[in-house]
């Protein structure tokens, strides 16, 4: 089983009863030692696909592992393995943040309380007032201690950080450094790009139940957009860039031509800027947000 | 009145402990433990047999005190076996509650089947005797086996041999449909 990949589904699909379906032949590979960011908008599948590997609800077709064992057959081994935040974290609203923790440590079996306690210090976890009277970021701070406390080889955590502060956010992501840098495994559901890409090796973008992407953060990085924005001497006709292939122009002003342009269209956009006299040309890459967006649209244009 | 009380807190009990922590979402986090969902569902059960018979014990006392200080002359053994019937009574309700929050996640419904079939039980009970063409149905009724005036007349342990019976069918079912099933989530 040492071979076995940290997550690993094959063709999952889940409709669920009314014939919504939730999510379409999920393929996805996620190694050990790795943070894998799963992307989408709100509804496109991720908690489902979640759901699935935890065995909480059921596919329709296909099938799941988890470390080579199997998530429906072998749950208990599975969900022994993995420690998982959900997105709507519901905790027992009369227990103290170290009762409910105690009470999960009991249902987990072994915990390693030397850790447990050190993961409550470095996110200052209020501990001794009933979990009613927490605000939402300190009731997920206690979603991360109860996803860790047991140094599970598999992180599944869906949305973690909502709800966090900006300074405990780079807490949580120094935690996650140290948690595959140990070995272990990271499933990372978000709906922003912003969030995971400075914690994720690879990410997959998923849309309405259907995987439309795998890439790696760099690459998805590389094959990105550019902002370029071109200064002429003289008003200039933006029809020229308009026609090459993937290129917008966003916004005309005077002199002025702003594009947003695929990197492999840049020799296009140069050339054809090049016909006229040039007072200046910059070149930004567009952050991820964008790229997301963009790879939104090339699927709706494909339709 | 005592059964009546029983059965309302074991309803209450058995709806609360599955259907309510899944309709509240409590369930979610618990199912991702290493627990098998039997096993769960097994120790929600035991919580309400629990209950129930705590709720016996006290109502044993209760009613053996108040026998000696007003002089009732209950003997202590058919005391006991009334309080058996009610337990088993109640029992059965309350794990019916669970068997039903096994099958769906609804509270409400968790509570609506086993009262419904408590209330039918009780009319047909209570009434056989006086509706000729209920006569037959007598045997589906909880009260009839729970035996209609155990106090006074004491119980028949034959009888409650089918209460047990009944009450094991309702756990065995709530183990099975438990397992089959996609938690609610929304």
């Amino acid at each position: 089983m040492t071979a076995a990949p940290a997550i690993e589904t094959a063709a999952l699909s889940k409709t669920y009863a009314g014939g919504v379906r939730a999510l379409a032949d999920l393929d996805l590979r996620v190694e050990r030692g790795e943070v894998f960011a799963f992307l989408g908008p709100n509804g496109a599948g991720k908690s489902t696909t979640i759901r699935l590997l935890l065995d909480l609800i059921r596919p329709t077709a296909g099938r799941a592992w988890i470390l080579g064992y199997d998530c429906r057959t072998d749950s208990v081994e599975t969900r022994r393995r993995v420690g998982y935040m959900p997105g709507d974290l519901r905790l027992f609203d009369r227990l103290t943040g170290r009762e409910q923790l105690d009470s999960l440590a009991r249902l987990r079996g072994s915990v390693d309380s030397a850790w447990r306690r050190t993961l409550s210090e470095r996110f200052a976890v209020v501990l001794d007032r009933p979990i009613r009277e927490l605000s939402r970021g300190n009731r997920q701070k206690l979603g991360i201690v109860q996803a860790f406390m047991h140094r599970p080889p598999v992180l599944v955590l869906d949305e973690p950080t909502s709800g966090l502060d900006p300074l405990l956010q780079g807490e949580f992501r120094t935690l996650l450094h140290e948690t595959v840098a140990g070995g272990a495994s990271v499933f990372l559901s978000s709906h922003s790009l912003d969030e995971v890409q400075h914690v994720a090796d690879r990410v997959a973008i998923i849309r309405s139940g259907r995987l439309t992407d795998v890439d790696s953060v760099e690459r998805l990085r590389g094959r990105s957009l550019r902002h370029v924005t071109v200064t002429f001497s003289q008003p200039a006709d933006p029809h020229a860039f308009a026609s090459l292939e993937g290129v917008r122009v966003v916004g005309v002003e005077g002199v002025v031509v702003r594009l947003s342009a695929p990197v492999a269209a840049m020799d296009a956009v140069v050339k054809a800027a090049a016909r006229h006299r040039l007072v200046d040309l910059v070149s930004a890459p567009a952050d991820l947000e964008e790229i997301f967006l963009e790879l939104y649209r090339e699927e709706d244009d494909r339709a | 009145m005592l059964p009546l009380l029983a059965i309302a807190l074991a309803i209450g009990s058995g709806a609360r402990t599955l259907a309510g922590e899944e309709e509240a979402g409590r369930l979610e986090l618990v199912l991702s433990y290493p627990v098998p969902r039997r096993r769960a569902v097994a120790a929600k059960a035991a919580a309400v047999a629990v209950e129930v018979a705590a709720f016996c014990a006290t109502a044993y006392a209760a009613l053996a005190l108040a026998s000696q200080v007003f002089g009732l002359g209950l003997p202590p053994g058919r005391l006991a076996g009334g309080l058996l019937s009610v337990f088993l009574l109640a029992l059965l309700h309350g794990w019916l509650a669970v068997g039903t929050g096994a099958a769906t996640p609804s509270r409400a419904l968790a509570i609506g089947v086993p009262a419904a079939a408590a209330a039918a039980a009780y009319l047909v009970g209570g009434l056989h005797g006086l509706a000729g063409w209920l006569d037959p149905f007598r045997f589906v009724s909880s009260f009839w086996w729970a035996g209609q005036a155990p106090l006074s007349s004491g119980v028949e342990y034959a009888h409650l041999l089918v209460l047990v019976l009944a009450t094991a069918a309702a756990l065995t079912a709530a183990l099975v449909l438990i397992g089959r099933r996609d938690l609610d989530t929304a």
